[in-house]
């Protein structure tokens, strides 16, 4: 952006992003209003996932293809600012609180859109010379997806038997190898943008890897991220089927439900991993933050559901 | 067996302030593991040196662990054992942090 003259006239802390800061930014620019909004680093780090810098170039490719994002503005590695590098978006209108969106009545419409997004954003494959930073695409996502949660589960430094047992069980169950594709890793309700019931971005890119399609699909499903509305398998939102039926039609790749269903579990690995991740930014990293903290005790849910999804009749009365 | 934090650092933590509904949530986990008290996990213990790996001497998680990894539970019937005690574990730590997890229909 060239810019002659810009002057800030708020800066204003936004919730929301567990692993990231935001900052809704009101500015004038060559003397006309303008909003953004500034993501930068968390105060402790979460130890993975795609530096500002990254992220910011993947929201150009992603905004070139016209996946709905956040419009890219300027990144800055300039610390001076808020302590550390950051990433201008312009602010755009709605809201990502789960809460509120899973509050209003089922909405087949955004299941659609978003089913219709994530098809969008799985047809753009490696390699590509702008995502070099994303790695080489494994050739069996599956394998490296095990290998990626063992390690992040290993820096816990703690023996979590449910945990191996579920690697065992992911091992076994290991699906055959699919093509990757771009994955945007945490796709679920509350990083996406509504306004109105209705679709405006999708958010929180910093877990984009090349990946297997199916995860997005069964992360978007998966219980933890129903914020309640157990019932609407589809990010609290509505029915499962909607969701993958508008993936499918908008040309995604074809949905196997043995497939998915192996993605459920290694998508309760993942929180499983994350959760103990956030929590040691307390334990280890010294951010007091009840937040983080408490997410800790939520090991107990993921292990709760990988023993259910594994085995749900092996269950005891 | 509890997750860290222990309770009582949750509590100095909701005692400093913050969003209510944590705090809430932190006290009714102290309340509820309060009640419990350490009994159902010296149960767990006593299930844990039982099997393959739990400890010779005193439960020992770490070891069931390596003894998982290496295969030692992969069939039966030391795997139902397993099983069993993977799922009281669980059930046991869900029903002290978020016992409507379990309870809600899905």
């Amino acid at each position: 952006m060239n810019v002659a003259r810009v002057e800030i006239a708020t800066m204003e802390p936004l919730h929301g992003g567990a692993v990231r800061r935001h900052w809704r930014v009101d500015a004038r620019v060559d003397g006309i209003a303008q909003s953004f909004v500034l993501r930068a680093n968390g105060l402790t780090p979460l130890g993975f996932g795609l530096e500002l810098g990254e992220e910011f170039v993947l929201l150009r490719v992603l905004a070139d293809e016209t996946i709905p994002v956040p419009p890219p503005i300027a990144f800055s590695d300039d610390a001076a600012l808020v302590g550390s590098p950051f990433h201008l978006t312009r602010l755009m209108r709605g809201s990502a609180d789960p809460a509120a969106i899973v509050a209003a009545p089922a909405n087949e419409d955004l299941a659609v859109a978003l089913g219709a997004t994530l098809a969008a954003l799985h047809r753009i494959r490696p390699p590509r010379a702008a995502l070099a930073f994303l790695g080489r695409a494994p050739a069996d996502p599956a394998a490296a997806a095990r290998a990626r949660y063992a390690a992040l589960l290993e820096r816990t430094g703690e023996a979590r038997p449910i945990a191996a047992w579920a690697l065992r069980w992911l091992a076994r169950h290991a699906p055959e190898p699919s093509p990757p594709v771009l994955c945007h890793g945490d796709f679920r309700t509350g990083n996406y943008l509504a306004d109105a019931g209705r679709l405006v971005a999708i958010l929180d890119w910093e877990f984009a890897h090349w990946g297997d399609p199916a995860s997005d699909l069964a992360w978007f499903c998966a219980r933890f991220w129903r914020f309640g509305q157990d019932r609407r398998a589809a990010g609290g939102i509505a029915d499962r089927a909607v969701f993958l039926g508008a993936y499918e039609a908008a040309g995604g790749h074809p949905v196997d439900e043995v497939r998915l269903h192996y993605w459920e579990v290694m998508s309760a690995l993942k929180w499983l991993a994350i959760a103990l991740l956030q929590r040691d930014r307390f334990l280890r990293g010294g951010e007091r933050n009840l937040d983080l903290a408490l997410t800790g005790r939520r090991a107990a849910e993921c292990e709760f559901e990988l023993l259910r999804l594994m085995e749900d009749d092996a269950r005891p009365a | 067996m509890r997750d860290p934090p222990d309770i009582d650092t949750l509590l100095e933590l909701a005692a400093a302030g913050g969003d209510a509904e944590l705090t809430s949530r932190c006290r009714a986990i102290a309340a509820r593991e309060r009640a419990n008290g350490m009994a159902p996990y010296e149960a767990l213990g006593a299930e844990l040196r039982a099997l393959p790996g739990g400890g010779d001497r005193a439960p020992d998680l770490a070891a069931l662990t390596a003894a998982i990894v290496d295969g030692q539970f992969d069939a039966a019937p030391e795997r139902e054992r397993l099983v069993r005690f993977l799922w009281r574990l669980a059930l046991q730590k869900l029903r002290e942090n978020n016992p409507g997890f379990e309870r809600k229909k899905i």
